[in-house]
């Protein structure tokens, strides 16, 4: 009489009744759905379904709410349905795992796009930009007073604070100011010889690295190596509730781990930005001499003709102004985490794409002040 | 009637370079029984769990489990084996990038092919079973810690599981919401018939929940029985740990 049972399943359709037998788990339950979602779409739908459960020894959870859930899609439909002849075994596993017991939870509904991004530009307005520029402020008042509390500071932790962000960049700094310095001045060396200009190759290297590219690429390579480092040891710290024990020792956290690093940053940035100015330089000169037979002591002659004192002192000032910010940056994010490893990771990931991103705003800034 | 035996550790020995940690454990769990397995810091009661579900690898017919020798599963057996065994970890374990409910439907999402909808529906009636309704958006971080521990108990008995294993469930908890936890557990067990193997310290928990106690000492079972046997003991080092919870 069975009308439709497909190949080795435990269920059977006859007209409007489905038959489940044996067992109904997780691992068997899928079919089951499968097969009676596909019936709805047919002609032979019925339009009243009883779901015989005389011959079902045993479900599980999964087999229990896959037999609901076909119950709710069929009355969906306008087919009432009726689950029947379980033993006293399944009918305490069906009051068990009954609907009712759960149906009032309620999964996040997704908003649409216009309130998320409402709710998120008023929540950065808000909420982020204010605590940012409270930072700031918290930052600037305790570095300028730190300065004269010797006390306050942990010996040793400023010097510290200079190696990690400052000595230890020198090598990578190097590399790459020579590099793009060089890059630079062949990228222009052949249309300077086309109207044969080849001398004002040096004025454009000079000018372009210690006034914006130094600095800048220092920045932009500090950001990423110490910005992220700092980020990820305060949101750590954080996640692991040590700026709450800093606390509760009467110690400030901003004191004690923000303050060194403003300071490490602040003694060593500007010589970065000077040594990736040299290099840089001196990347443009081996280019100069190999593509445009400029020999070095040309470029020494014409690069003292080119060199002002402002440069210098706009890229000490740039580099000040950079490291500052990426510092604020680098504690803002760390500080906001709020969940465990995962939140390190984005705390670290944002603090490098803010910092950049203000790192470029700040010399934009600056230019439009200096020029 | 025989109960059906569940796990049987047969001379289980275990060493650490020269230290013996485990030397010889002998012992059965049974069907719908909770085994309590106790002991000072270093008796070797998480190198017994840790055996119990391969993430060491014991000596050969050793650990038996439904009556598998464990070491013998292939990996696909293994992982079958793990499917439908449920760990609940000390500190809950739960993934903090996902929500309390994404947690959850985890093991379900990867390991069947039921539709979202019915996955959702088996997360919402665990979660319902712990009594954290609330908690299905919410993720770990927003938890509390009795709220945190419910929640890896929902998760370790997604996929009803007939064996549960729970790594000091209790650990960190006060004792209304440890009452509240140990009541859930034996709950659980009626409604799921689940065998459970508990690693535990908290005596109030030990009498409330075990139906059997297995003392460890030094690597070695020193008392096995009844929580009522084990408060009667004369043996010194269960004596004080019985007799130091009291006193509490």
């Amino acid at each position: 009489m069975e009308e439709n049972s497909p190949k080795n399943s435990n269920f059977s359709f006859n007209q409007n009744v489905l038959f489940i037998k044996d067992r109904l788990e997780i691992d068997n339950a899928a079919k089951l759905v499968r097969e009676a979602l596909k019936r709805l779409s047919s002609k032979n739908r019925p339009n009243h379904l009883i779901i015989d459960l005389s011959q079902l020894k045993d479900a599980d959870s999964a087999g229990i709410t896959s037999i609901f859930y076909l119950k709710k899609e069929y009355e969906k439909c306008n087919i009432t349905t009726e689950i029947k002849y379980a033993s006293k075994k399944i009918s305490e596993k069906l009051e068990l795992f009954k609907p009712s017991n759960y149906q009032h939870i309620e999964k996040n509904k997704t908003f649409n796009l216009f309130y998320l991004f409402g709710e998120k530009a008023y929540k950065f307005l808000s909420e982020e930009i204010v605590s940012f520029f409270l930072l700031i402020a918290n930052i600037s008042f305790w570095s300028f007073t730190d300065l004269f509390k010797k006390k306050q500071r942990r010996k040793g932790e400023t010097v510290n604070q200079a190696v990690a962000i400052g000595v230890n960049a020198v090598p990578i700094i190097v590399a790459l100011s020579f590099i793009i310095g060089l890059v630079l001045a062949l990228q222009s060396a052949s249309q300077l010889r086309n109207f044969g200009a080849d001398i004002f190759i040096v004025d454009l290297v000079v000018i372009a690295m210690m006034a914006e590219m130094g600095p800048l690429i220092t920045a932009i390579l500090v950001a990423g190596r110490s910005g992220s480092a700092i980020a990820a040891e305060i949101a750590t710290m954080k996640v692991t509730s040590e700026t709450d024990a800093l606390k509760t020792m009467g110690i400030n956290p901003l004191r004690f781990v923000v303050i060194p690093k403003v300071y490490g940053g602040v003694m060593t940035m500007p010589f970065l930005a000077m040594i990736a100015n040299v290099c840089g330089i001196a990347g443009g000169a081996v280019a100069a001499w190999a593509y445009l037979d400029i020999t070095p002591a040309m470029f020494i002659t014409r690069m003292s003709e080119s060199i002002y004192q402002k440069d210098i002192l706009t890229g000490v000032i740039k580099s000040i102004v950079f490291i500052i910010t990426i510092v604020i940056t680098g504690t803002y994010f760390g500080l906001r985490v709020k969940e465990g490893a995962r939140g390190v990771g984005i705390a670290t990931t944002q603090s490098v794409v803010a910092a950049i991103s203000l790192v470029i705003i700040a010399d934009s800034i600056l230019g439009l002040i200096f020029y | 009637m025989v109960q059906e035996k569940i796990i049987e550790v047969n001379n289980l020995t275990a060493s650490f370079g020269n230290k013996e940690v485990l030397k010889g454990v002998s012992f059965s769990a049974y069907k719908k029984e909770i085994t309590v397995i106790i002991g000072g810091s270093g008796s070797g009661k998480s190198t017994i769990l840790n055996n119990l579900l391969r993430l060491y690898e014991p000596p050969a017919n050793c650990v038996k489990i439904f009556n598998r020798d464990v070491t013998t599963l292939t990996e696909e057996e293994l992982t079958r084996f793990y499917i439908k065994t449920g760990v609940f970890f000390q500190n809950g374990a739960l993934l903090n990038s996902l929500t309390t409910g994404e947690n959850i439907a985890l093991n379900l999402e990867q390991h069947s092919n039921l539709p979202s909808a019915i996955i959702n529906d088996i997360v919402k009636m665990k979660l319902k079973l712990v009594n954290l309704e609330d908690a299905f958006n919410l993720y770990p971080s927003q938890l509390s810690g009795g709220m945190l521990k419910r929640a890896a108990l929902a998760r370790a008995v997604i996929m009803d599981p007939p064996l549960l294993f729970c790594d000091e469930p209790g650990a960190g908890l006060d004792p209304v919401s440890l009452a509240n936890l140990d009541q859930l557990i034996i709950d659980l067990r009626n409604k799921m018939n689940m065998t459970i193997v508990m690693i535990t310290h908290e005596v109030s928990s030990i009498m409330r929940i075990a139906d059997k106690i297995i003392f460890l000492d030094k690597g070695e079972i020193i008392f096995e029985g009844s929580p009522n046997d084990a408060v009667k003991s004369n043996i010194k080092a269960v004596e004080d740990f019985f007799g130091k919870g009291r006193g509490m």
